[in-house]
């Protein structure tokens, strides 16, 4: 049996600010639409991150037992809405994983945001983070290398924060001749790994630093680059 | 290797033969223009062979996907076939792989066009 949910009401999770006793959802500050089952799904999912919510789980919390609809169809079309709303893919998530037949899993890293304003976090760090310190102010000016930890040898970088939310749409739409119309026009740039980056700013968690490319086919340009994406920094 | 391009007939359906690497300069220039030209002089449907490509970067990748929107307004199509090792690799991670209809081989990807795959 699942617990209640964690006393202290507002979390984090990426560039997500979620307050569970308001029911607001904020992506880099600015209020997204998100209420009724959506909501109450997010939230079901954010009380024990990483682990199993099961469909019979979220019937009986969200539908009372008298109630005669089709299930199946309202929880499918919740958890439609409330991916649309975080940019998450079915195909390639990155916060909400469906285990077929079984229910939802929120997989990625969440923070309590405690009243001093500090955070702790509430989940285990994704493998692919584990090690990963948020970026950090006075690594401005320190040089790293591109990396990829599912061991591919390419990463794509989005030069403004405009692009990186275009590409968060096309994941979310599954739009992949999107993605490579951004690629073709070079606002998605396809950086090798091992590529060294300067840091220029890390002040946004959400975005990853923003860097220099030092090397290769885009050698000067400016680009975000996810923390995930970049090795030695400590 | 610098790039070699070939063009040959299989019914209506133009397919082009792609050695060496397609990068940033010379060749992923070449490339470009090349298939710029194709969909201007002969709009129809394209098929292109990578089997032979080593190497392809961003510019390759806007070459590609910049001829198919340009044959699909046209009224004819762009597809793919035989990318292997870090071609592949690169056609995934910009997700072209998808966008563009991607086959294993001539063979399946020729009966496309035929409407029997």
């Amino acid at each position: 049996m699942r617990d209640e949910p964690l006393p202290d009401s507002q979390l984090r999770f990426d560039a997500y600010h979620v307050d569970l006793r308001t029911g607001e959802v904020r992506k880099h500050g600015r209020r997204i639409r998100l209420a009724g089952r959506p909501f109450q799904i997010l939230a079901l999912l954010l009380e024990q991150p990483g682990e199993l919510l099961t469909r019979k789980e979220l019937q009986a919390r969200l539908w009372p037992a008298d109630t005669f609809v089709d299930f199946e169809h309202g929880v499918n079309t919740a958890v439609q809405t409330l991916r649309r709303a975080l940019c998450d893919s079915h195909k390639r998530p990155r916060f909400i994983e469906t285990l077929p037949r079984r229910g939802y899993r929120f997989i990625a890293a969440v923070e309590k945001i405690q009243s001093r304003g500090a955070t702790m976090p509430v989940s285990p760090i994704p493998h692919d983070r584990q090690g990963d310190a948020a970026p950090r102010p006075d690594w401005v000016g320190r040089v790293a290398a591109i990396r990829d930890n599912a061991g591919r040898n390419y990463v794509l970088l989005p030069i403004t924060e405009e692009v990186h939310d275009e590409v968060c749409g096309c994941e979310a739409a599954q739009d992949d001749l999107g993605i490579s119309l951004l690629v073709a026009a070079e606002k998605l740039l396809l950086v090798d790994c091992g590529t060294k980056v300067r840091i220029l700013d890390a002040t946004n968690p959400a975005l990853g630093c923003k860097v220099r490319i030092l090397g290769g086919q885009f050698v000067g340009e400016r680009a975000f680059a996810p923390r995930a994406y970049l090795a030695g920094l400590s | 290797m610098d790039l070699q391009i070939s063009l040959r007939k299989s019914g209506n359906v133009t397919i082009v033969d792609v050695r060496g690497r397609i990068t940033s300069g010379p060749t992923g220039d070449a490339f470009s223009a090349e298939l710029r030209r194709l969909a201007e002089s002969t709009p129809g449907d394209v098929l292109i062979n990578l089997a032979e490509v080593t190497q392809m970067d961003s510019s390759g990748i806007g070459a590609l996907v910049q001829s198919y929107v340009m044959l699909t307004r046209s009224g004819g199509s762009l597809k793919l076939f035989n990318p292997a090792g870090k071609v592949l690799e690169v056609l995934e991670v910009t997700r072209v792989n998808t966008a563009l209809a991607t086959y294993a081989d001539e063979v399946s990807a020729l009966a496309s066009f035929r409407g029997t795959t």
